[in-house]
């Protein structure tokens, strides 16, 4: 069967899509960890600051 | 042919483990999403004995039974076992069976972080709950834990701020799962305009929940700090705001309850046009009516707060960005009943919750309205109006959609038929009752009566009386829920893949019950698959 996204037959494409599924997560991860410092790091950086 | 999903690792075919082992070690979306359902249903039940313990005391005024304190933490816990424990759980179970059935995938793309996910969740709730028993007893502030009362109580806010750290992981990891699922695991020919409502609201769901968990996340840190180790974030006192808590609390806030309904929203959207025999009114529209909810979402949250004082400018902007997210639900509520108009209806069960949820949760959301009118507010606010306001987009709402949910996809998940006749007394049971427990809390509010008490005066004693007689008729009905679903998992009348006359999607393709691998070779998505390009009509 070839994947109409990518032209590679199904055997192909798995370790693709694992590496991609991995990608995404791992950008995702980045995305919480940014808005957990904006808010806490923000705040702590404020605080002893002034 | 030979295992070709991304998940080989876990599929050592002939070597499943069983007994606790098998759930314990489980990669199996099918089994997590199970493992989810069963917690959520548990929680379901810890979550209505505190509902009871709370309507039991409000049967009479004075005070009878419990004491105002152990009553604050009933509100309070009632609360958090029911949004984190049973509601959320309950949606993430139901992404976890049918998301990789519905993209025709053959797992989800990370099982083991899924199986991390689920069992995150007992420690959590073992966390929570078990404050209960310690000396300064659980969490009393409500669920918002709104400083200065919440840093007031005793050390076991240790524990409570634990287990939500780890509810928002267990989260975070079962969001970002689902959108590199449907991101990276669709089958050939399933383009992103071709997936399923159901698929599409839990997508952007998921990016609700990485947006405002870490949310949460920095404000109860925040708590912690100032509780423990000595910062005044909160502390007026110490030059800090207890209203900036408030600010990042419904910044998560408010987005939470579109967490809550969106997959309500995708789930009744599957349910409908299989009943009518119909395809999906308006399908684009609904998506770009659940992008623009999920946006809008971002921009209302102080309309939880207008009573704290704020600048008659953001008031007026957060009255009437509130407003505006009506006109997005409308188009919804509009396309579900142009989906049914003309069509061949029938009423098993799954169809009469997800009418249940049309109608009621209408109700909730024309009382959110009332809400978000800046002067009304004022006088609404902190009452039993917005008690029954909540509760029908809640329990009416998401609930309903849950169990709608569970009857239409019990066959496939079991491969036998449910019990129809209960199925139906189920159903009418319940809205009778819950009307009976949640409408005369609309009369309390405006009248006066304010939320979070053990006791008052004397004008609302009978509201209050019929409220918790519906309180116990409709909490001992849902007994009858879990003895259809006991029934139904033990046998009965053999169900087919199709099921439902009008069932449309991938999820039909495969037999009832589905088989612990399903999808292994993706199949071709093409038009003649797609949930709303159905030719039925
Ligand atoms: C038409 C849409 C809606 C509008 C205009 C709306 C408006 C409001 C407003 C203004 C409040 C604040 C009331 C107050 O404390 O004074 C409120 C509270 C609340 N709403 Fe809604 N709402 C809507 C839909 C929903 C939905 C869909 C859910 C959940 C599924 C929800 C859940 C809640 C909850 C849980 C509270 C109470 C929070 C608390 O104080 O504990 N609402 N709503
Ligand atoms: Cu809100």
């Amino acid at each position: 069967m070839t994947d109409s996204l990518t032209k590679k037959s199904e055997k192909e494409n798995q370790p693709n899509r694992r590496r991609g599924a991995i990608r995404t997560a791992l950008v995702l991860f980045g995305i919480v960890f940014l808005i957990y410092l904006t808010f806490v790091g923000r705040a702590v950086f404020t605080y002893y600051s002034g | 042919m030979s295992h070709t999903t991304t998940a080989d690792h876990d599929d050592h075919h002939g070597h499943h483990p069983t007994g606790i082992a098998r759930w314990l070690f489980s990669t199996n979306h099918k089994e997590i999403g199970t493992l989810y359902l069963v917690f959520s249903l548990i929680m379901f039940f810890v979550g209505g004995a505190m509902a009871l313990v709370i309507r039991a005391e409000l049967f009479a005024p004075g005070l009878q039974l419990v004491n105002p304190e152990f009553f604050n933490q009933m509100t309070t816990m009632h609360a958090l076992v029911m949004i984190f424990g049973a509601v959320m759980p309950a949606f993430v179970g139901l992404a976890n069976w049918m998301v990789p059935l519905m993209i025709g995938a053959p797992d989800m793309a990370l099982p083991r972080m899924n199986n991390w996910s689920f069992w995150i969740m007992p420690f959590a709730f073992t966390l929570l709950l078990a404050t209960l028993f310690m000396p300064s007893g659980a969490p009393a502030s409500g669920w918002t834990l709104y400083p200065p009362l919440s840093l007031q109580g005793g050390n076991s806010l240790a524990f409570v701020i634990f287990a939500i750290h780890l509810m928002g992981i267990s989260s975070i990891m079962g969001a970002i799962n689902i959108i590199a699922t449907i991101l990276n695991m669709r089958a050939p020919g399933m383009t992103l305009l071709r997936m399923p409502l159901f698929v599409w609201t839990w997508l952007i769901t998921a990016f609700l929940l990485i947006a405002v968990m870490p949310v949460l996340a920095g404000a109860v840190t925040m708590l912690l700090t100032d509780r423990f180790f000595g910062t005044s974030f909160f502390n007026a006192a110490g030059g800090g705001d207890p209203v900036l808590y408030q600010h990042i609390f419904w910044f998560f806030g408010h987005p939470e309850v579109y967490i809550m309904i969106l997959p309500a929203f995708g789930i009744v959207s599957e349910i409908i046009p299989t009943f009518s025999r119909k395809r999906l009114f308006g399908y684009t529209s609904m998506v770009y009516a659940t992008a623009a909810i999920a946006f809008l979402s971002f921009i209302v949250w102080a309309h939880h707060m207008f009573t704290v004082g704020m600048p008659l400018g953001a008031m007026l902007f957060f009255m009437y960005a509130t407003m505006i997210i009506a006109v997005p639900t409308g188009i919804k509520i509009f396309n579900w009943v142009a989906t049914m108009w003309r069509g061949s209806m029938s009423f098993e069960t799954p169809m009469l919750f997800a009418l249940g949820f049309v109608v009621l949760f209408t109700i909730g959301g024309l009382s959110g309205i009332m809400l978000a009118i800046v002067p009304a507010n004022f006088q609404y606010h902190d009452s039993y109006f917005v008690v029954a306001h909540f509760h029908y987009v809640l329990v009416t709402g998401a609930i309903y959609s849950i169990m709608a949910a569970v009857y239409y996809w019990l066959p496939k998940w079991t491969g036998y038929m449910y019990n129809e006749k209960l199925g139906k007394i189920h159903f009418w049971w319940s809205t009778v009752w819950v009307n009976v427990l949640f409408f005369p809390q609309h009369y309390l509010g405006l009248a006066g009566m304010p939320r979070r008490i053990p006791d008052y005066a004397v004008q609302f004693t009978e509201f209050n009386m019929i409220s918790s007689v519906g309180g116990f008729m409709f909490g001992f009905g849902q007994l009858l829920f879990v003895y259809i679903i006991w029934q139904c998992a033990r046998g009965g009348e053999k169900a087919t893949a199709q099921v439902w006359e009008g069932a449309r999607g991938l999820e039909w393709t495969v037999p009832s019950p589905a088989p612990l691998h399903t999808f292994d070779t993706p199949p071709l998505v093409d038009d003649s698959v797609a949930v709303h390009k159905d030719s039925l009509t």
